[in-house]
């Protein structure tokens, strides 16, 4: 059940055996089905969500009724509405299981908590939101300078297993292109090879 | 988060679960289970006919619906069934753990809610049971987190039974 979680907290930081059991009482072991909702547009974001089997999304929705993906989190990622998350506000987003899924959840008091009594499960927290944060730069330079295929490219490039496992109308939303775009990108990848 | 709660409702085949599920299967999705598949089939069968649109489902593990579930209602008989706790123990951290005590039944003591939380230390226990009076829809709460208290306070009252802290 934490197979994953402690493969991700290992690979940036090292945690003893003790601290290891101590640290699975703080997370709430949480299945959710294929279509089922971990969070509600309007609703307080309580959850820092780790994903140990299958794959959500994150999306806001806007006036027209469209949806705008913001986050995939496969196995091993972790999801949340951050800005809901730490500041108790309404989150814009809703958080969505693209697949049966397993998670572990962390509240904002249990995170606290954890970070207290674990120095080393801090500085994990750190280097996360550190690694968020580029990726969230990368994404806005995609969005603001990268053609259509670029953007797909690169995805498909850096996270295959992403691109495989979502319809790819969502991905199409994911890379803010319309289907109808995507699928001519599509075409003119496939035709070239 | 999302505000429909998944309840897994272990040990269906008291009069406290049953009436208690069936108010609850109105509103929110219950996963029910008991080792009793006769008892668990009548009960899901009640539910469905009495609420159509009710969002019930019968499960054959205590551990996936409980693993499930935000909120874990444990009857007394799954109370003191200790295989079954323990199957559904690592499933249950951080989630609250209802226990339904039948006062009028029941052979344990009155630290019967004390025992669980012991056996659920990572769990937020909360006992409830009958007030005594006539009718079956008033019941006390109890238990050491204040706030599942207030919360299971918040269930009883939204689906319409009576319940005091104590």
């Amino acid at each position: 059940m934490f197979q994953q979680l402690f493969k991700s907290i290992q690979e940036k930081v090292v945690l003893t055996p003790e601290e290891m059991e101590l640290c699975k009482t703080f997370f709430i072991p949480k299945k959710l089905r294929k279509k089922q909702m971990l969070l509600q547009e309007g609703d307080i974001c309580i959850y820092n969500a780790f994903v140990e089997k299958g794959i959500l999304r994150s999306f806001s929705m806007d006036e027209k009724g469209n949806e705008h993906i913001v986050q995939f989190a496969i196995e091993g990622w972790w999801i949340t509405d951050l800005s809901s998350f730490l500041t108790n506000s309404n989150s814009i987003y809703t958080i969505e299981a693209l697949e049966d899924s397993e998670l572990l959840l962390l509240t904002t008091e249990a995170r606290e908590a954890l970070m207290d009594k674990i120095p080393m499960f801090e500085r994990y927290q750190r280097l996360l939101l550190q690694n968020a944060y580029i990726a969230n730069q990368a994404r806005i330079n995609s969005a603001l300078t990268e053609t259509a295929e670029e953007k797909y490219t690169n995805l498909g490039n850096a996270y295959p297993g992403i691109v495989k496992r979502v319809p790819q109308h969502m991905i199409a939303s994911y890379l803010g292109l319309t289907p109808e775009t995507l699928s001519r990108v599509r075409k003119q990848i496939t035709n070239r090879i | 988060m999302s505000n429909r709660r998944t309840f897994a409702v272990l040990g269906v085949s008291e009069t406290n679960s049953i009436f208690l599920v069936k108010q609850i299967a109105k509103t929110n999705p219950v996963l029910l289970f008991d080792h009793d598949t006769i008892i668990l089939n009548s009960v899901y069968s009640q539910i469905l006919l009495e609420h159509p649109n009710a969002n019930a489902e019968m499960m054959i593990c205590p551990t996936n619906a409980s693993w499930e579930a935000d909120t874990i209602i444990l009857s007394n008989i799954a109370a003191t069934n200790g295989n079954l706790i323990e199957k559904i123990r690592s499933v249950a951290t951080g989630k609250i753990v209802l226990f339904l005590e039948n006062k009028k039944n029941t052979k344990t003591s009155g630290n019967a809610a004390e025992k669980l939380q012991h056996l659920f230390p990572f769990s937020k226990v909360v006992q409830s049971f009958e007030s005594g009076d006539s009718s079956n829809d008033s019941f006390f709460l109890n238990g050491n987190d204040k706030e599942a208290v207030r919360t299971i306070l918040a269930l009883f009252t939204s689906i319409g039974l009576k319940a005091n802290i104590l």
